[in-house]
């Protein structure tokens, strides 16, 4: 059976090569195309006042990083959007308050949580509902795929920390997860 | 990383909210480093962009029919689930007529090398667009940058992290299935138990007569007569051959379920013998039976995919004859009969199966299981009767036809 087959390599690609060939409609493009997904990445970090202004610092830093962006494979443009966006996001909160990190030491297990048929901006408003702290590390290390290493170096906390501010998010995502279940 | 964290990932690598008013004329004030020099038209690039905004939104609606199509309305045709047995271990004896196994060893069916095609709502195809993304290397990372003057000051661009070398985005294939996909299923399935036989006494299916009738017209009916109480007639059962179509639909992401119809033919041996003569033929039974089965994915990757299932069958006889040829007293004739019993066949099965991916379309399972065969209230001897409880291993290969992402 036939079927109708995008990649979005090849459409990462094409953009690209817009960029290169200096078309002034490339900037748009990009624009168009990630805008919604990055607001969704920022909104994970910073409370919705602040969006626009890092959404904004975002672009700017891809604009003028285009043209010494190497393509490295489908995806990796989409990846080194979101790096900037997160970082800029993390500077941000960094800056703009005050994040607590104690070490609690060892917590209970987690009762893993069925997530199937939780809809992704339900999932997406549980990690805002989620304390600073504990957001930034679940953000860093759950979806960005940072190791607690590079956490702890970028938020100036030891690595220990971070992991068990890790299991303490994930425990509370879990019972956010299970409530919004018991509800239906 | 558990089940449900790398759920929650790969829901927020795709998952888009709504821009904020007006932020790409903030940015459209900020020059471009890579701008044309000079600026279009105001009017010119209004049209442009308007252009190039419904290029997009074309671009997205492809790319949400494409997922819609792959998702919703698919319904992709598939090829046969062929499970071909060692036909030839089993029609090298179909005559050995041996006395029932009273035992309770449970017959086993082995179903080796099956083809079954279907699709697959995961559809881990090697060139899908989540591939594994690599690194972004140092410099080609502007990763921090200062808050820049709205009024649009270049940024100091610095390094925030260093570089990782770990892969940040692991793309999974998509395990989203609030798909509703069906799909179409050809099979054939030959079971084999190993022990076939029975021998049972009776004249269930035919008459006995006067004893003065005509022999000649009936010697069965003599035989019959002669030789009742010397030898019973024994059956011996051929591997039952199944094929049929089938439809699966998935429900939630780890469950599905399938049904179908399917034919199978139901074969055995007539032997008996007496005093006076040989009766030998053959009985042949045709079923058309619907199964239903659901199936839930205990775990599953781009490799793997770890399942059970446990299905109920109602197979209907739809006809049935035996043709017998009968030795008596020098006379020979013979006869066939059409049984008039049509009767319904129920049956149970589960099965625990893992499915392993060769290839973005062609993945390799296997399915031991057990399935158990209801007294069907006739007396019409089948296999099933005699071995009612059923060891099976299903095998094989399953080809993913349709829409790949």
């Amino acid at each position: 059976m036939a079927g109708v087959f995008i990649r979005n390599k090849d459409e990462e690609r094409q953009i690209l090569r817009r960029f290169e060939a200096r078309d002034s409609d490339a900037p748009r493009i990009l624009y168009e195309k990630y805008v919604r997904y990055l607001t969704a990445v920022c909104s994970r970090y910073v409370d919705d006042e602040y969006v626009s202004d890092i959404l904004q610092d975002s672009f700017i830093t891809i604009f003028r990083g285009i043209p010494s962006f190497e393509y490295r494979g489908e995806g990796s443009l989409k990846a080194w959007m979101t790096r900037i966006a997160v970082n800029l996001s993390l500077k941000h909160v960094r800056q703009n308050s005050r994040m607590v990190f104690v070490d609690l030491g060892q917590a209970e297990d987690i009762d893993e949580p069925q997530t199937e048929e939780i809809p992704p901006d339900v999932l997406h408003g549980f990690i805002r509902k989620l304390p600073d702290g504990y957001r930034m590390i679940f953000n860093l290390y759950v979806i960005e795929g940072r190791s607690h290493a590079e956490i702890a170096q970028a938020l100036g906390i030891k690595e220990s920390t971070s992991a068990s501010q890790l299991h303490r998010a994930k425990s509370l995502l879990a019972k956010m997860i299970r409530e919004y279940q018991n509800k239906d | 990383m558990k089940y449900w964290l790398k759920d929650i990932r790969d829901k927020m690598g795709d998952f888009e909210m709504e821009a904020p008013d007006g932020l790409w004329d903030r940015l459209a004030l900020v020059p471009q480093p890579s701008a044309d020099a000079g600026r279009r038209h105001h009017s010119k690039f209004r049209a442009w962009s308007c252009s190039l905004a419904g290029a997009a939104a074309v671009m997205v609606a492809l790319v949400y029919f494409n997922q819609s199509l792959h998702d919703g309305i698919n319904q992709d045709v598939t090829l046969s689930d062929v499970h071909e047995e060692d036909v030839r271990q089993a029609y090298r004896e179909p005559a050995a007529a041996i006395e029932e196994d009273s035992s309770t060893k449970a017959a086993v069916g082995t179903r080796i090398a099956g083809i079954k095609v279907c699709s697959d709502p995961v559809a881990p195809d090697g060139s899908s667009s989540r591939e594994s993304l690599r690194d972004v290397p140092v410099q080609d990372n502007p990763a921090d940058a200062e808050i820049c003057e709205r009024n649009g000051d270049i940024p100091d661009v610095l390094e925030i992290f260093p570089d990782d070398n770990t892969s940040s985005w692991l793309a999974m294939e998509d395990t989203k299935t609030k798909s509703r996909r069906l799909s179409l299923s050809f099979h054939q399935s030959i079971n084999a138990p190993s022990n076939t036989s029975m021998s049972h006494s009776g004249v269930e299916l035919l008459a006995t007569g006067p004893q003065n009738a005509d022999w000649n017209d009936s010697p069965l009916l003599g035989m019959m007569t002669y030789n009742r109480g010397s030898e019973s007639r024994k059956l011996s059962h051929r591997m039952p051959v199944r094929v049929g179509v089938s439809v699966g639909y998935q429900i939630t992401d780890r469950w599905s379920a399938e049904s179908g119809i399917t034919y199978t033919h139901l074969a055995s041996d007539i032997r008996q013998g007496g005093n006076t003569g040989t009766l030998h033929g053959v009985q042949r039974l045709n079923y058309i039976g619907i199964p239903a089965s659901v199936r839930y994915s205990a775990y599953r990757d781009r490799l793997y995919d770890v399942y059970a299932s446990a299905g109920l069958n109602l197979d209907l006889c739809v006809s049935g004859r035996s043709e017998t040829a009968f030795m008596l007293n020098g006379h020979s004739s013979s006869k066939i009969e059409r049984y008039d019993e049509h009767p319904l066949q129920a049956s149970v099965s589960v099965s625990a199966g893992m499915a392993f991916q060769l290839t973005p379309s062609i993945s390799l399972y296997a399915e031991p299981g057990v399935s158990c065969y209801f007294d069907d209230g006739s007396n019409i001897q089948t296999i099933y009767k005699s071995r009612p409880l059923n060891f099976s291993m299903n095998a094989g290969l399953r080809f993913m036809v349709g829409k790949s992402r």
